[in-house]
């Protein structure tokens, strides 16, 4: 075997089409979860999908027997964004969860369709919230599983109980979060949230999410930061850069950017009045100098077509476009990555000098790790690895493998860009060469 | 897309091209953006390329999976170049950069750019671009490497580099560049001093040393203004830009090996070498040189001094995948402040302490200076041999590099003649002209209205030597034949002489001058054109080739008279016409010398048609191709559309066999085509009447007292009632009137009667006995007996006479003329009819079989006179030189008899 040991700490996206589901590692006893959508439970759309549920019962550490999941976090309550999360709940201790104001709100409104995980969602950190105020009022910490924390505010918090929870169980834009599940993780781990704005919480859903900058350090001093917009648009990723380029351009700093809305030309793209769709430069350039050497783009999504079709649902070729001139490497699609017919976990492990790194499909398929001996007893290195394997050897089996890959070539692959581009010339001008000219002056 | 506003045509057609490029490309070729034109008519389209799968060399440029470049689209494309550029500094440096964001995608546009295939080559050239970045190939293997870029500003001038830079090896080179100022606005370097060398000290020893290292004969006022400017050569490239700050400059010093300590020592150290030198400026500031730093303002009398520059090299210039490269030169031009800084650093060498003290406060000061200062560069144009190719380089021009010329008329054909010489790079043009420029030539000669009443060639020699003040341009005003050709004149000291008189008398005494020392003359050539400066005609005799000048002329007149294919036609009505033209073009009413009718247009391309062809054939002489001793060009306008253009006709000629007749003083020339005659006649007389038998018969020519020549163009066999024997030759008469008006009608009156010849096989090229007393009585077969006759006897002993026979090598020649006196008679020779002889004889003619007896004589059915006749008129003709386009490859045209051999081949002998 290849004695590949993976970093102690990194992020795992999952394959699970057009949805986030994002795995934080940050040691061998704790990992986070940031949303989720295990597609097993809800069996739509031709993807290759992981069944993320499945493999964190089967690799998370254990406490009390129990898989165990220091936290969970939501960055707002669409489908594809928690799809799965009643079966996690049920399977999974999760010591604490990362709530937005807007599901209390939303809770309320008549007129909002919540999914069933959503409301399950909610139903458990109303739960905890009860839970902490009565631990709280009988003077001592809520017990893990029973932990909630508040991210954002509402103006309308007053009508749920949740304002009655003592201010540590809140955080606010600006502010950073280093405990998980009450423990202090703050020698390897940093949440500094971005959003929701307070002034954002009455509008969309999708411009209420959760945005955090992501920061896994070692011992020894590197440090890695993933940046995690939720479906944000150009608007509030506009204000969070207003905001905090001028005032802490270090909090902005990424080696992974999770493209919000599973690769949205939103991000960059608004449409004026008139409806003529604008290009945003602004803020790709903006993306493009708070990234560190390196950086990568990882879109969540369903595999991203060639050409948009117009009015077609993320993911958007022109938003992979955009990310992919703003840095050196293409765009990771979990959906494609490494091949569209057989996706795995896309990993990233926290390395000296580079900061988060994309871990090679390699490094973790020539692995012949006992996977049955790790279990209950791993590092965080092996815990990257057996998440990333998992998904490998298991995913063909539960879902269907797309009649046609979607990139809608016709197989015959013309080379690189600069060929197809030179082709595109051809096939314009309605020949290969230039028109003859009459005179050459005194060529070469 | 917004609306067309604003936009033009070619613009909007940009636009659509591009558009259709994106539909087809499925996102490979993305438009990004269009923004409306720029306040100068700019559209900026913004594009963004797939570059994903592009192969990555390591010394490449890192593409990204997508690039974004700004098209900027000029409102009169596609008539003017789109410029490229891109939003970022990643591709700095790399070669083809240009101010860190702008792609240098075509290096000539003129080549590469098509306007008809617009935004689709030019998209093909950008991906191509992007995909050699890639690769690292945007200097490919054996293409010369683009020199780094210094972007030039105005107020810092420009230089010229004339000579070859010093190179770098493991360290930096010091020392300074010798700068010499004669133009406003521009500076030469003219040479290179190491530090620690020995520099000028003073005004003297500076003019003196650049006088040097770059001779400029030409200009008045010498080298100019001299002085130094610093120059370091780096080991190593800096950047492919050069830095723009003179603290970015520094810094590149630094990490090659040059403190920057060193450096301003180094500046301080020339700016304290110009100072004396600065004797070389006006006394004040009252100047509106470029050159001086220090004008005071309102003209006050200000101190001036030199400026200072910085030179700048480094090893940039080569052929890309070679390692030798020649080393590349910006240049910087210190502003006045910079410059006074500098000229105080050699204090703190001072002994007194308060001195040094400043000087190293100075030190300090410049330090900080160089930190803020940004560089001016100054333009550099290349004239480095090292570097510089001459355009001219693979062209019959390139003959007259170095060169020394002559060029004897100033006119038309002989004024723009020497402009090329001077232009084609020859070390020495000296013109000779008599005449003045006067208003009507300014029609189609190059003299301008302030040159009337002055010497052309004075005029046109300034002019001239202000092209390349290194060439020696100078002027003799006066007459050709008196100067040049005059009785005590030597030999021209030239490598050519160019007759662009158009005056035959120069023509003449060129060939009289010429011929007595033909192998010590240069190579000359005339140059004529027609009368309707429609064709022209340039001859050409290498050194030691028979004849030149009148000679050569009269070689053309004879070879357009008898050319069968009658292809030299029009040279022949215009240069030759028989009768001579009786209607003369003058321009002026009177007294004005005769001249052609044409324009400027004319004149040039004719004079430029006819140098290039005589430049061609000495280049071919000088390679070592075999070529004629004597030529012609012929050139032709063609430009009536109604008839078709006849090509350049080339014309050449073997030397003739020269004999000087040294009672006469005349040179006799046998033509090769006379000598074959005479050469066949005597093969067939062996063969006829046995080898020891005696022939011979007329040479036909012309005699030339002015040029003191007598040709002999043609000759014939014995007539049908000459009488041979081995002892004797007795010229007949039967038929030679009829032969020699043919001659004359046929030429022109060029070939006549001269004299005669006739044999001695195997025996002494010299008079006999008999021989004497007939040239005392000069009796001739011709009616009206010349006062004047030509004997030529052709002979030999056995292995000369039989090596002539058999192998064509000359025989010996006895020539002499003879002419009536009061002791010789003269007249025609008597009928031969009747008289005795002894021993056995044959008569001329063509007749076979055996030697003959009187009574057999008569009987005689074969060699009629007639039958002679045109058996003597077809061997002159067939010995006429060939002419025209199909000419014999060159080794049979080596004797010029191709045509001859030809025919008697095919005749038989």
């Amino acid at each position: 075997m290849t004695d590949t040991r993976l970093p102690e700490r990194g992020v795992v996206f999952w394959p699970v089409g057009s949805g986030d589901s994002t795995t934080v590692v940050v040691d061998e006893e704790h990992v986070l979860q940031v949303d989720l959508r295990d597609m097993t439970a809800a069996d739509q759309e031709d993807a290759l999908v992981a069944p993320v549920v499945d493999r964190l019962v089967e690799n998370l550490p254990t406490r009390d027997g129990e898989p165990y999941l220091a936290g969970f976090a939501l960055t707002h309550g669409d489908a594809d964004h928690c799809t799965g999360f009643a079966d996690l709940l049920d399977r999974v201790h999760i010591g604490e969860l990362w709530a937005t104001p807007r599901l209390w709100r939303e809770y309320l409104e008549d007129d909002v369709e919540l999914c069933e995980d959503a409301k399950a969602f909610q139903a458990e950190a109303e739960r905890r919230v009860a839970a902490t105020l009565e631990a709280d009022r009988a003077g001592r910490e809520p017990a893990s599983g029973d932990r909630v924390r508040i991210i954002g505010y509402d103006i309308d918090r007053d009508q749920h109980p949740y304002a009655e929870l003592p201010d540590t169980y809140f955080t606010y834009p600006g502010k950073s979060i280093t405990t998980l599940d009450g423990e202090d993780v703050s020698a390897a781990f940093e949440a500094f949230v971005h959003a929701p704005f307070k002034d954002d919480c009455a509008a969309a859903r999708n411009d209420t999410s959760l945005a955090m900058q992501l920061t896994l350090r070692d011992a020894d001093g590197a440090a890695g930061y993933l940046l995690l917009f939720g479906d944000l648009g150009y608007d509030t990723i506009r204000k969070i850069f207003d905001y905090s380029a001028p005032r802490r351009p270090e909090r902005l700093a990424w080696d992974v950017i999770l493209a919000a809305h599973h690769c949205s030309k939103k991000v960059m793209y608004t449409t004026s009045e008139t409806g003529v769709e604008e290009l945003r430069q602004d803020l790709l350039d903006d993306f493009e100098a708070h990234a560190c050497d390196g950086a990568r783009v990882v879109a969540s999504s369903l595999p991203i077509p060639v050409v948009d079709r117009p009015g077609a649902n993320p993911p958007h070729a022109k938003a992979k476009a955009r990310y992919e001139e703003i840095v050196a490497d293409p765009v990771l699609c979990t959906a494609e990555y490494p091949s569209v017919e057989d996706p795995r976990p896309i990993v990233f492990g926290l390395v000296a000098g580079e900061g988060l790194a994309l871990v090679p499909v390699e490094d973790l398929a020539d692995s012949d790790v006992d996977r049955a001996a790790l279990v209950g007893s791993r590092s965080g290195s092996e815990l990257l690895k057996t998440l990333g394997l998992t998904a490998a050897v298991e995913v063909r089996e539960d879902t269907a493998v797309p009649a046609t890959p979607p990139s809608g070539s016709d197989g015959e692959e013309p080379g690189s860009g600069l060929d197809r581009g030179r082709q595109a010339v051809q096939a314009a001008r309605g020949d290969t060469a230039a028109p003859v000219t009459p005179v050459g002056f005194g060529a070469t | 897309m917004a609306t067309a506003g604003g936009r033009s045509a070619g613009q909007q057609q940009a636009l659509e091209q591009l558009g259709q490029v994106a539909a087809e490309s499925a996102g490979a070729v993305e438009i990004l953006r269009v923004e409306p034109p720029d306040g100068v008519g700019w559209l900026a389209v913004e594009l963004s390329l797939d570059c994903t799968g592009v192969t990555q060399a390591p010394g490449g440029l890192r593409l990204r999976p997508r690039e974004r470049v700004t098209v900027q689209i000029p409102d009169d494309f596609p008539f003017r170049l789109p410029a490229v550029a891109v939003p970022h500094r990643r591709f700095a440096g790399a070669p083809h950069v240009q101010w860190g964001r702008r792609l240098c995608l075509y290096q000539a546009p003129a080549t590469g750019w098509a306007p008809a295939d617009g935004m689709f080559g030019f998209l093909e050239r950008l991906l191509e671009w992007y995909e050699r970045a890639a690769a690292g190939a945007l200097d490919t293997p054996g293409q010369p490497l683009h020199p780094p870029v210094a972007y030039p500003s105005r107020e810092a001038g420009c230089l010229v580099v004339h000579a070859d830079a010093p190179r770098a090896a493991d360290s930096p080179w010091l020392g300074v560049a010798v700068l010499c100022q004669a133009e406003p606005g521009r500076v030469d370097v003219v040479g290179w001093l190491e530090l620690g060398g020995a520099w000028p000290v003073d005004v003297p020893a500076a003019q003196e040393l650049a006088d040097r290292l770059h001779p400029v004969s030409g200009r008045e006022g010498g080298p100019g203004v001299v002085f130094l400017a610093v120059t370091v050569v780096l080991p190593e490239p800096i950047t492919f830009e050069f830095p723009s700050t003179a603290a970015a400059l520094a810094h590149a010093m630094a990490a090659q090996g040059l403190p920057s300590e060193l450096f301003l020592g180094l500046l301080g150290l020339v700016a304290q070498a110009n100072e004396p030198l600065a004797d070389q400026l006006p006394a004040t500031g009252q100047t509106d040189s470029d050159l001086v730093n220090g004008d005071g303002p309102d003209g006050q009398d200000v101190r001036l001094t030199l400026p200072l520059y910085v030179l700048v090299g480094s090893p940039a210039r080569g052929i890309a995948g070679q390692p030798d490269r020649i080393t590349h030169l910006a240049a910087w031009r210190l502003p006045a402040l910079g410059e006074q800084i500098m000229s105080m650093l050699p204090l703190r060498h001072s002994t007194d302490p308060d001195l040094a003290r400043i000087g190293q406060r100075v030190m300090e000061l410049a330090q900080d200076w160089l930190g803020l200062e940004k560089t001016a560069w100054a333009t550099v144009y290349e004239q480095r041999p090292e570097l510089v190719t001459r355009r001219d380089q693979a062209s019959p021009a390139a003959w007259l590099q170095n060169r020394r010329v002559l060029i004897l008329g100033a006119g038309a054909l002989g004024a723009p003649i020497a402009a090329d010489c001077v232009r084609a790079g020859a070390r020495q043009v000296t013109v000779v002209d008599n005449s003045t420029v006067h208003p009507g030539i300014l029609v189609r000669q190059p003299y301008e209205n302030g040159d009337i009443g002055k010497p052309k060639a004075a005029v046109l020699a300034k002019r001239l030597a202000r092209i390349r003040p290194e060439a020696t341009v100078t002027s003799q005003v006066g007459d050709v034949l008196a100067t040049v050709l005059g009785e005590h004149a030597s030999i021209p000291d030239a490598d050519l002489i160019v007759d662009a008189t158009a005056n035959p008398m120069v023509a003449t005494k060129l060939e009289l001058r010429r011929w007595p020392a033909r192998d010590r003359w240069p190579p000359v050539c005339t140059v004529i054109i027609g009368h309707r400066a429609e064709l022209g005609l340039a001859t050409l005799s290498l050194p030691g080739a028979t004849g030149a000048g009148a000679d050569l002329l009269r070689r053309v007149g004879l070879a357009v008279r008898t050319d069968p294919a009658a292809r030299l036609s029009d040279l022949a009505d215009d240069l030759f016409p028989h009768p001579p033209r009786t209607e003369v073009f003058q321009p002026e009413p009177g007294c004005s010398q005769p001249t052609f009718v044409g324009s400027a247009s004319q004149v040039a391309a004719l004079a430029g048609q006819l140098f290039t062809g005589t430049l061609a054939t000495l280049a071919g002489h000088a390679d070592g191709r075999p070529v004629a001793p004597m030529s012609a060009f012929v050139a032709r306008l063609g430009a009536d559309p109604d008839q078709a253009p006849l090509p350049p006709t080339r014309l050449d000629w073997p030397d003739d066999l020269t004999s000087l007749d040294p009672a006469s003083g005349y040179e006799v020339r046998i033509a090769a085509g006379a000598l074959a005659e005479l050469r066949t006649e005597a093969r067939r007389g062996a063969r006829l009447r046995g080898r020891k038998v005696e022939t011979g018969g007329l040479l036909l020519g012309q005699i030339d007292d002015a040029c003191r020549v007598i040709w002999v163009s043609a000759a014939s066999g014995p007539p049908p009632d000459s009488r041979l024997s081995a002892q004797h030759f007795e010229h007949g008469i039967q038929g030679v009137e009829d032969l020699i008006a043919h001659h004359d009608q046929a030429t022109a009156g060029a070939v006549r009667f001269v004299g005669l010849w006739h044999s001695h096989p195997d025996g002494p090229a010299a008079p006999s006995p008999t021989d004497r007393q007939g040239m005392v009585d000069l009796l001739v077969p011709v009616a009206r007996a010349p006062r004047r006759a030509l004997l030529a006897i052709v002979g030999g002993p056995p292995p000369r006479w039989s090596a002539w026979l058999e192998a064509d090598t000359p025989p010996e020649v006895f020539v002499r003329l003879l002419a009536r006196t009061s002791t010789t008679q003269g007249g025609r020779l008597p009928p031969r009819a009747g008289q005795e002889q002894p021993g056995p004889w044959w008569p001329g003619g063509y007749a076979l079989g055996g030697p003959r007896t009187q009574a057999e004589q008569a009987s005689s059915a074969r060699g009629g006179p007639l039958g002679w006749w045109r058996r003597a008129r077809r061997g002159w003709m067939r010995h006429r030189l060939p002419v025209g386009g199909d000419r014999p490859p060159p080794d049979a045209r080596q004797s010029g008899l191709a045509a001859g051999r030809t025919d008697r081949k095919a005749e038989g002998p």
